[in-house]
């Protein structure tokens, strides 16, 4: 049976990519943040300079935003699955929990 | 043609910036005539709109400029000349920088085109089937400018332009002017990618660098005057510099002459 996702929202860029959550101001703040893992960056809006993060990030998700906002040009740019326009994202997805971005569906499975 | 009379008509234009805007207006009121400009070729995805971004981004980089020589010499300045100095200083960020800031970004790349594009690409796809991310991602993003990649597939490329052949012909069939306005979507498609570009560079030489430092002078400026500014949105300041600040400087300076 299939899972039910997590969240769901307006498709912004294809692919489908596993990985643990993290809130894009983590990301953008922090240094310990886990390299070997996919990371799935989740905020309200990308920011806009989201192809410059040290981190690589496997797959985007926001609150806010539609396919033709900054951060999914970009996403779509870089190859990473995109979600956005949720708006329940920042509260759904807790850091740390582990999900599957599904861009071209706009969904978000548990894994 | 697309066009708006006023600012309220625009419901997707955030509320930060249309708070900025109104604040904006009371001291540059040509705002108006540049907002009405702005709209009407974001809405016919007119390339010509380029010549007003790069009036934008220059107004902005001058008006930097000139608070960057502002910062450096301002502790030299004796007071209360220093606190005047300020505040112009702080306005003029607001009625030449942010002026363009909430034209370009708020306006032109976050608002109109956002709404006008995707309702635009919704037209296409209800008109030939193809769904609007197969649109964006597989004919329109390979065949505009890339500026995160630089080394795109020449195959993606190719599959991209046979696919946009096949989407014209049906739009063809279908409804002409949605085919030729295709043509003009892509190409300010492109310019947007290059307009996004261009002011995030701006806005870390200029906003992101020397924003902070101007606004924690102007917050010291009203702690000396016993002005109450702590946690007051940066547009408020405008207004409290012009109503209170600016007349307790006069005041201060009529009492006891410059110190």
């Amino acid at each position: 049976m299939e899972k039910s996702p997590i969240v769901t929202g307006i498709p912004a860029s294809y692919g489908k990519e596993s990985g643990i959550v993290i809130m894009i101001q983590d990301l953008l703040s922090s240094e310990n943040i886990p390299k070997e893992e996919v990371l799935v960056a989740v905020g309200e809006m990308i920011p806009p300079d989201i192809a410059l993060l040290p981190h690589s990030v496997g797959a985007i998700v926001t609150d806010e935003g539609g396919a033709l906002c900054h951060g999914a040009i970009v996403a779509r740019e870089m190859g990473i699955p995109c979600v956005v326009g949720t708006g329940n994202a920042t509260s759904k997805l807790k850091p740390g929990m582990k999900v599957t971005v599904d861009g071209r569906a706009g969904r978000v499975y548990p894994e | 043609m697309y066009t708006l009379n006023d600012v309220e008509t625009l419901p997707y234009l955030d509320d930060i910036y249309k708070k900025l805007y109104y604040s904006i207006k009371k001291y540059r009121p040509t705002i108006e005539d540049k907002f009405q400009e702005c709209v009407s070729l974001t809405g016919n995805f007119d390339v010509r709109l380029n010549h007003l971004i790069e009036l934008g981004i220059e107004e902005i980089e001058n008006t930097f400029y000139y608070i960057e020589q502002s910062l450096n010499t301002v502790r030299t300045i004796p007071e209360p000349f220093r606190f005047q100095y300020l505040a112009e200083n702080y306005k003029r960020i607001y009625t030449h920088a942010n002026f363009w800031y909430v034209l370009l970004d708020g306006v032109i790349l976050e608002g109109v085109f956002e709404a006008v594009g995707e309702e635009f690409l919704h037209q296409i796809s209800r008109n030939t089937g193809f769904d609007t991310l197969e649109i964006l991602q597989d004919i329109i993003d390979p065949l505009t400018q890339y500026h995160y990649v630089k080394n795109f597939p020449s195959e993606r490329l190719a599959v991209a332009r046979q696919k946009k052949r096949e989407l014209q012909k049906l739009l063809i069939k279908t409804d002409r002017n949605l085919a030729k306005k295709l043509d003009r979507f892509t190409s300010f498609y492109s310019e947007v990618k290059h307009w996004h570009e261009l002011l995030n560079d701006v806005s870390r030489r200029t906003f992101q660098k020397l924003l902070p430092s101007l606004r924690n002078e102007i917050i010291e400026s009203f702690k000396a005057f016993g002005i109450d500014a702590e946690g007051k949105p940066p547009w408020d300041l405008l207004d409290l510099i012009e109503e209170e600040l600016i007349p307790a400087i006069c005041r201060d300076y009529k009492t006891k002459g410059v110190r």
